[in-house]
């Protein structure tokens, strides 16, 4: 093991020992030790809730809703990956509802800026100044759906919650963790194959 | 379906190459989705809700109702949907960073309504009975804004209410 990936597992302990201490806290009454948790594991919800086809109100709403859901039954949860697994499943499953009951957002929605009040809605593309960026937004879009999403969420995530929140979105098991899965197969082999990726 | 082993590059262990990807993926991400600002704030008053045994209302719709010559006159209209409520309410800025809130729940009951509003580090909460399920709250401060309904009819008031999911009013 060389002393990079020494770090990255000392890193990754201590950051699993503290939502370990938060979650414990939290149990015990003390609901303010869960603000830190909400800044650590907010991103990666509020990528679980767009993956999911929700627009921008609706992502929100259902990241609070989650997290409100948390406090009824931090007591079921045992351990900090178990916890970031619970939360990535109960977003998913506040998000369905939402669903349910509302036109999906399609990919065009979420590849022009919906939120925005102007007459044309701009593309994603024009905000990616980088080369580098527009290539992998591009190629990343011809990933089946499924992938997109899945793929969305883990590059938030930390490597060893990997396989929990592909479990959690309910993917097969193998599609990401320890291995690369196919998705992020197909998304190396397009960037390899690209001038400007593989020059790098 | 069985499918045969797959052998290949999805198999193979992840490398720095997947890292790096990986991390390029979420720099995309971050330009062109960011995370609302305000998330984080909205989470942390959720959290305060307090009663853990009310039912969650989850937000509905939320439309703008009609936008005067002025913003300040901007009324928006926020409904939230549980399995045994609906819960209604307008908003109507009344200038000074004041809110003017008008709603009802259906079907009528007799409830109170409780309307915790600011932020996660300092709010103000207050309260009305209503027969009919009508109530107002007539001069409010803006921030986020959770409502509360306790049922009377029930007899136990703060076993069978419904808490709305946080929004900014």
């Amino acid at each position: 093991m060389d002393a990079d990936s020494t770090h990255d597992v000392d890193a990754r302990g201590a950051r699993s020992e503290r939502l370990g201490d938060c979650l414990s806290r939290a149990k015990n009454g003390d609901v303010t030790a869960l603000d830190a948790v909400v800044s650590e594991l907010n991103p990666l919800l509020w990528r679980v809730a767009r993956s999911q086809g929700l627009l921008a109100e609706d992502a929100s709403d259902v990241v609070q809703t989650t997290w409100m859901e948390l406090v009824r039954h931090m007591h079921a949860i045992r351990s900090p990956l178990a916890l970031v697994g619970w939360l990535v499943a109960a977003t998913r499953r506040e998000a369905w509802r939402v669903n349910a009951r509302r036109r999906k957002a399609t990919w065009q929605d979420i590849t022009t800026l919906d939120d925005q009040a102007g007459d044309e809605p701009e593309p994603v593309e024009r905000l990616l100044t980088a080369e580098r960026h527009r290539i992998l937004w591009r190629l990343f879009a011809r990933l089946p759906e499924r992938c997109r999403a899945l793929l969305s969420v883990i590059a938030k995530a930390d490597r060893p919650d990997y396989a929990a929140i592909s479990e959690a979105l309910d993917m097969p098991h193998g599609s990401i963790g320890p291995t690369r899965g196919r998705c992020l197969a197909k998304l190396r082999a397009l960037l390899l194959a690209d001038p400007v990726w593989s020059a790098e | 379906m069985s499918e045969p082993p797959v052998t290949g590059p999805a198999d193979e262990p992840l490398d720095a190459w997947d890292d790096r990807i990986l991390a390029e993926l979420d720099a995309v991400h971050e330009i062109v989705d960011p995370m609302p600002a305000d998330l984080d704030e909205r989470a942390r008053f959720a959290l305060r809700a307090g009663d853990l045994d009310f039912e969650i209302s989850r937000l509905y719709d939320l439309s703008v109702a009609g936008a005067g010559a002025r913003d300040e006159e901007t009324t928006r209209t926020v409904t939230f949907e549980s399995h045994t409520l609906t819960i209604m309410v307008t908003v109507s800025d009344i200038g000074g960073g004041r809110r003017r809130l008008e709603g009802w729940v259906a079907p009528p009951d007799e409830v109170a309504v409780e309307l915790r509003v600011g932020a996660a580090t300092r709010e103000e909460s207050f309260r009305v009975d209503t027969e009919n399920g009508r109530f107002v709250f007539a001069d409010v401060p803006s921030g986020l804004a959770q409502f509360h309904v306790h049922r009377a009819s029930s007899g136990l008031p703060d076993i069978t209410g419904i808490v709305t999911s946080p929004i900014a009013i």
